[in-house]
């Protein structure tokens, strides 16, 4: 099961909405929610929101000092997205 | 329904035989050392080893004989499986659960769509969500237009009125009438930094409507239909992600390319990123907008949004069909939250946070360059005047940007006036606004000082403030069309506004709509601002910098050219 969600993933040639991808894999939306938490913390996939906060952590300014994705103004409204990480 | 019985004390997941078999060779040397023994449960420390939990390995390094036999036993169910053991644990552990909840739950059928489902099969389908998501940045950029003409007028008429008549009884109580403190007071800070702060009513009701589209969920939505065109130009999805960015401010925007997998797609990112119009723009679009075209500034905000988006897909298959190669796409999951009620807190916490961040550079970066122009303008070059009494055509300023001006003369504005403005503007774009109302404040300045009390003042700013509050409730039904404001409550447009419009409809030749469209593409397209700049130098290298900022300009001189020697053809 877990490994179908990546295969699901990386098989889909659209944008995929979280709830859509629980209802086709017949999936409780938090069990889903937790695949995908294992899968960015095991770098399959890339956790896009965190990571934008993260490449923005040194810019002070449009952040007020802050790196949390939540309370920069330009980040933290952005939709919780995650994607298949690419090697370089 | 539990149809079998479960025992608390029985492990309740059994992996594989080959795990089983690793996880019980752990257990048995876990359980003849009596110090793990009595410390942990084997079973469960066997499991952990195999997943390589590196917090326990670190406890356990004096026992290094487990740790090698761990090593070894994952070694074996790599070569077995082809696969890590903490995937095949966790896979098979999901499974269970999966197969455990199957049983015991019954659920209503999940093929059932809730009503955000409905609805996103139309706000998300692959032909309307487009067009639908234009018309909600077209009703966007109308409401912020529409509910903050009053607020405007407002700040405007206090800060050239009470605020500027009291610094004046000041500094005339003070002996320095007419003295150079008083032209930097009022011609440099509170025309520089004032004409900017005059546009702070316009960004909070800019972020009041996105925060709305945000919090009802519907910006989630958009991010997916933004998707789409990220593909079209040959990028990856999550190119839109700094791309969005970019509508906030250019300079993030470049360090959110840092998400983007190789250098392609980050330098094609990076170059496209500043055609997305910065908040800094807008107060610039919607002062042009209100000047030239009063009967529809909204729909002037949106057109230079939707051109710049445009510029940058277009820009994008260029680039990507010429200098860079197709690169490999990766799929985009989004977590689409079912739509809700926005809640008035969520909503001025937005509209605090964002706004703040306006005023802090109005009074940091836009202070220091009001100083600076001041400055410029005060030091006579040609002439006979003094220090700050010198005609402002024969200032440093005005002979500095003379220089350029003549550049700017086939697209409609070839003045020192406005090719000046977009020489600050390079500091930051809100800088282009501060410059204007700075040069149209000094070449007012002989209009005659109405000396008042400060209760005149007070009452002054309070009563006008009653109206404006009113004239912006009046002004919400504008969004769907019904004109609540009669012609008598439409504020009369600026000094400052009138000053601009006879400028550019003289140096333009009597086309003045047409040179100032032609000015907006400009400021739309060229060189992003200082910082950005840096900021690009910082993630793209000097290389691209310098490609971006040269390249943006010479696009913007070609586009602006198209515009008003384009639109002298057509309407001339």
């Amino acid at each position: 099961m877990l490994r179908r969600v990546l295969q699901e993933i990386k098989g889909s040639t659209e944008p995929i909405d979280l709830n859509q991808l629980a209802r086709n894999l017949k999936l409780e939306r938090t069990v889903l929610d937790s695949m995908i938490e294992f899968w960015v913390r095991k770098g399959k996939l890339q956790d896009l929101q965190l990571e934008v906060a993260e490449a923005m952590a040194c810019y002070s300014p449009s952040c007020g000092g802050s790196c949390s994705p939540t309370q920069c103004p330009h980040v933290g409204s952005m939709p919780r997205s995650f994607t298949i990480q690419l090697q370089e | 329904m539990v149809d079998t019985p479960i025992s608390p004390t029985s492990p309740v997941v059994t992996y594989d035989t080959s795990l089983e078999t690793e996880i019980a060779h752990l257990s048995v040397i876990i359980q003849e050392n009596p110090t793990l023994n009595q410390q942990y449960t084997p079973r469960w420390l066997a499991i952990q080893l195999l997943e390589s939990d590196s917090t326990l390995s670190a406890e356990l390094h004096q026992h290094a004989d487990l740790l090698q036999q761990a090593e070894a036993s994952r070694a074996r169910i790599i070569a077995h499986y082809q696969e890590e053991p903490d995937i095949l644990l966790a896979e098979q552990r999901y499974n269970f659960v999966h197969q455990l909840t199957n049983q015991v739950l019954t659920r209503p059928d999940g093929n059932q769509l809730t009503f955000s489902d409905k609805v996103d099969q139309i706000v998300t389908h692959r032909y309307w969500g487009l067009p639908i998501f234009l018309g909600l940045m077209w009703l966007v950029f109308k409401m912020t237009a529409d509910l903050s003409a009053p607020m405007v007028d407002w700040i405007d008429g206090t800060v050239a009125g009470p605020i500027t008549n009291r610094v004046m009884t000041i500094l005339a109580m003070l002996g320095l009438s007419g003295s150079w403190l008083e032209g930097l007071l009022v011609d440099g800070v509170i025309a520089g930094v004032g004409g900017v702060l005059v546009f702070v009513p316009v960004l909070m009701a800019l972020y009041l409507a996105l925060a709305l589209l945000e919090d009802s969920g519907y910006m989630a939505r958009a991010a997916l239909v933004m998707e789409r065109p990220m593909r079209v130009v040959g990028l990856p999805g999550k190119s839109f992600l700094p791309m969005v960015v970019g509508f906030g401010c250019t300079v993030p925007a470049y360090y959110a390319t840092r998400i983007l997998d190789n250098e392609r797609d980050r330098i094609l990112t990076g170059l496209l990123a500043p055609f997305m119009s910065c908040g800094a723009r807008l107060p610039v679009y919607l002062l042009f907008g209100t000047i030239f075209f009063p009967e529809n500034p909204g729909l002037v905000v949106f057109g230079m949004y939707l051109l710049g988006i445009l510029i940058a897909i277009g820009l994008g298959l260029g680039l990507s069909r010429t200098l860079f190669a197709e690169s490999e796409q990766s799929p985009l999951i989004m977590e689409l939250p079912p739509y809700r009620l926005p809640t008035p807190r969520n909503i001025w916490m937005q509209i605090k946070n964002r706004t703040w961040a306006f005023i802090r550079k109005a009074w940091t970066v836009i202070l220091s360059m009001s100083i600076l122009i001041w400055l410029l303008m005060a030091i006579p070059i040609t002439g006979s005047g003094s220090f700050a009494d010198t005609d402002i055509e024969d200032s440093a300023f005005a002979t500095i940007a003379n220089i350029v001006a003549p550049a700017f003369a086939p697209l409609g504005f070839g003045s020192w006036e406005a090719s000046s403005s977009l020489i600050t503007g390079f500091i930051a774009k809100e800088v282009i606004i501060s410059t204007q109302a700075q040069i149209f404040a000094v070449a007012e300045a002989d209009e005659p000082f109405e000396e008042t009390t400060m209760f005149e003042d007070v009452s002054e700013i309070v009563t006008s403030f009653g109206a404006a509050v009113l004239d912006t409730l009046k002004s919400i039904p504008l969004i769907i069309g019904i004109d609540l404001l009669g012609e008598s409550d439409e504020a009369e447009p600026s000094a400052l506004m009138t000053a601009i419009r006879q400028h550019f409809d003289e140096v333009s030749g009597g086309h003045g709509a047409l040179a100032a469209l032609a000015f907006l593409v400009f400021v739309l397209t060229y060189a992003p601002c200082m910082v950005a700049a840096a900021a690009e130098r910082q993630e793209l290298g000097d290389r691209w910098m310098w490609f971006s900022v040269i390249g943006q300009t010479g696009l913007a001189w070609v586009l602006a050219l198209f515009v008003f020697q384009g639109g002298l053809l057509f309407f001339g």
